[in-house]
């Protein structure tokens, strides 16, 4: 699936295509989530959701 | 390694797209999230405290409660100095408060004259380098 096919599925609650875009993120999230050189798990978690809110509102 | 993408082809500019939202949602939860985080610290500072609560203290916490962070109103400068490493912050904090010369730390710390200059002079540097950070980002 293109990058394209995975969004849309994504938004249409595809598990499998959340989780490969939640894959492709986390290095991402992982590194805003340190707070002061620590790694905030509450902070991490907080930030999936925002990952999984951006597919949903996410305009093509 | 992800590397980035040329931006050319029309999957690539979605993406780009996508990602950029995705980059700006982030920062700003991470901002409020921090934010919440100091202002819930701040007013949870217990004035008196059992026994028990001292000995469950971490580092982090004594930090917060050093009567200096309390009156650092600048919250990039405030994270600065908690995110700094033991030796660092020693050697900053005694240089501006207790105004101890680099010749007084470098015997105390059994380091030497020019390793104590450098160590101050590079945390200096980091600091104004993440206040300038903090400040972009709108702390």
């Amino acid at each position: 699936m293109d990058f394209k096919e995975l969004l849309l599925s994504a938004k249409e609650s595809d598990t499998e295509a959340v989780s490969q875009l939640l894959l492709m993120y986390k290095p991402f999230l992982g590194k805003e989530s340190i707070v002061d050189g620590i790694f905030d798990e509450e902070l991490y978690q907080e930030l999936c959701i925002t990952l999984l809110k951006c597919i949903r509102m996410f305009r093509f | 390694m992800w590397k980035r993408n040329e931006g050319k082809s029309e999957l690539d500019i979605l993406q780009n797209r996508f990602t950029r939202y995705l980059v700006t949602a982030v920062k700003r939860q991470r901002l409020l999230y921090i934010k919440n985080r100091n202002t819930r610290i701040s007013q949870e500072l217990p004035f008196e405290m059992q026994e028990n609560q001292l000995l469950l203290m971490t580092e982090l916490d004594m930090l917060e409660m050093l009567p200096l962070m309390q009156k650092l109103e600048n919250q990039g400068l405030r994270s600065a100095i908690s995110g700094m490493k033991e030796r660092e912050r020693y050697i900053f904090l005694e240089r501006v408060l207790s105004d101890k010369s680099i010749a007084e730390l470098s015997i105390e710390l059994g380091m030497e004259y020019k390793s104590v200059a450098t160590v101050y002079y590079r945390t200096v540097e980091k600091i104004r380098k993440h206040m300038k950070e903090a400040e972009k980002n709108g702390l």
